[in-house]
């Protein structure tokens, strides 16, 4: 864990993907429960 | 309309697989049942490619960024798509850096890294400045050579006498739990790095083929990895392959048929400057493909130009060495790769489910 934290601040540049990539991750989650409900409301 | 053959997709995606994962014992943290590792991966890495084909299954020749504007919605997928190509040359410094150090080591050690790196470059930059197409059958013409290579040393090492298959043994000696330790890792490396193929699906002229020369290829690849993997165990033992920095190559430095095959290393550096070469070059493309299409310009080749030129900067800037290239590589990127390699497959997700309320809707 230590070691992965001080990669990150080292490298800025991963520390942005995976919290970018987090965040998108996170997003189309939410799409598909969305998405999901639509689905089941419209039966 | 630039289109690649069902064979050049092959030869790339085996090129691709193959490229840099010859530097390393993958797996090796399984000590002697690393080639078990590598199977384990290639079923997760199988079910990955299913879902990225699946994707081009459902947006037949349409490139990436269309898929995505389709799927979320051009405000949600621009971002994404910058993400991604961020991600490609993340990983493109990292293959560059680390095959350019590695011809340093090897065959250049007196000339200046960033002389190698930029030599390196501007090949890059010249085959992809002519198009997708050329550098597919730059795959096509050379990966023949790579094979043969590959088995030729294979066959030499196994030959050569210091070939012991009890390295191997026991199978299994200390459980399944160092193998589910290690699986990641070769999950992202090399199969979740095929992720980058989804950018490059709408090039192949027979797009009811890519599914089945996808699995093809990286099945071929799989079993090359796990050959070079059993033959270096066998040569050098799994502590030693853990511990050397570029075992292929040490396991060909340790050939000598009497007297007269010998000094094969120049072999093993052919065999790592073909898949870095292919695993740079993809990468690198992929990254101008993304940002071609945000800024929504016809000609990539400025892109190439400038981010080329720019590439042997980043990636001298961004490493302190080999050391440090592998430290963050195997620490940190690792988990990019699985990040950005399982997030297809929430888009999939999406896509049917999209798919199935639009057709209730019908």
């Amino acid at each position: 864990m230590n070691d992965f934290v001080s990669v990150l601040k080292a490298d800025p540049l991963l520390a942005f993907l995976l919290i970018g990539g987090s965040l998108y991750a996170l997003i189309l989650l939410l799409m598909i429960i969305f998405y999901l409900f639509k689905l089941l409301l419209n039966r | 309309m630039i289109r690649i053959s069902s064979i050049q997709l092959f030869s790339l995606i085996l090129a691709f697989e193959v490229g840099s994962t010859t530097l390393f014992a993958l797996g090796i943290g399984a000590k002697q049942d690393a080639w078990i590792v590598i199977l384990l991966a290639f079923l997760v890495g199988l079910c990955l490619l299913v879902v990225y084909t699946q994707i081009a299954k459902y947006y037949p020749n349409k490139n990436f960024a269309e898929i995505l504007n389709d799927a979320l919605g051009s405000k949600v997928a621009k971002p994404l798509l910058f993400l991604f190509a961020l991600y490609f040359l993340s990983v493109a410094t990292h293959n560059f850096y680390e095959f350019g150090a590695l011809i340093n080591m090897t065959a250049l050690p007196r000339t200046p890294l960033l002389v190698i790196l930029y030599l390196f470059i501007f090949v890059v930059i010249y085959i992809l400045s002519l198009g997708f197409e050329v550098l597919a059958r730059t795959a096509e013409i050379l990966v023949p050579y790579l094979l043969l290579f590959l088995i030729a040393t294979y066959i030499i090492m196994v030959l050569s006498g210091n070939f012991d298959l009890g390295h191997l043994l026991p199978v299994l000696g200390d459980g399944i739990k160092p193998l589910l330790r290690e699986v990641h890792t070769v999950i992202a490396f090399p199969f979740g790095e095929m992720v980058l193929f989804l950018m490059f699906w709408h090039y192949v002229r027979e797009q009811q083929a890519i599914r089945k020369v996808a699995v093809l290829s990286v099945s071929v690849s799989t079993l090359l990895l796990i050959t070079s993997l059993i033959v270096i165990i066998s040569v050098l033992g799994p502590e030693l392959a853990a511990n050397t920095e570029i075992p292929l190559l040490e396991t060909l430095i340790s050939v000598n048929i009497a007297n007269i095959i010998t000094n094969l290393d120049s072999i093993g550096v052919f065999i790592i400057f073909i898949g870095g070469f292919f695993k740079t070059a993809l990468h690198f493309f992929g990254s101008c493909l993304a940002i071609k299409w945000i800024l929504q310009v016809k000609n990539h080749t400025w892109i190439v130009s400038l981010l080329g030129l720019l590439l042997p900067l980043i990636s001298v800037l961004r490493f302190n060495g080999l050391d440090d290239q592998r430290w963050k590589g195997l620490e940190g990127v690792i988990y990019s790769i699985l990040l950005f390699s399982f997030l297809p497959v929430l888009l999939l997700l999406l896509i049917i489910i999209k798919r199935k309320i639009s057709s209730k809707g019908d």
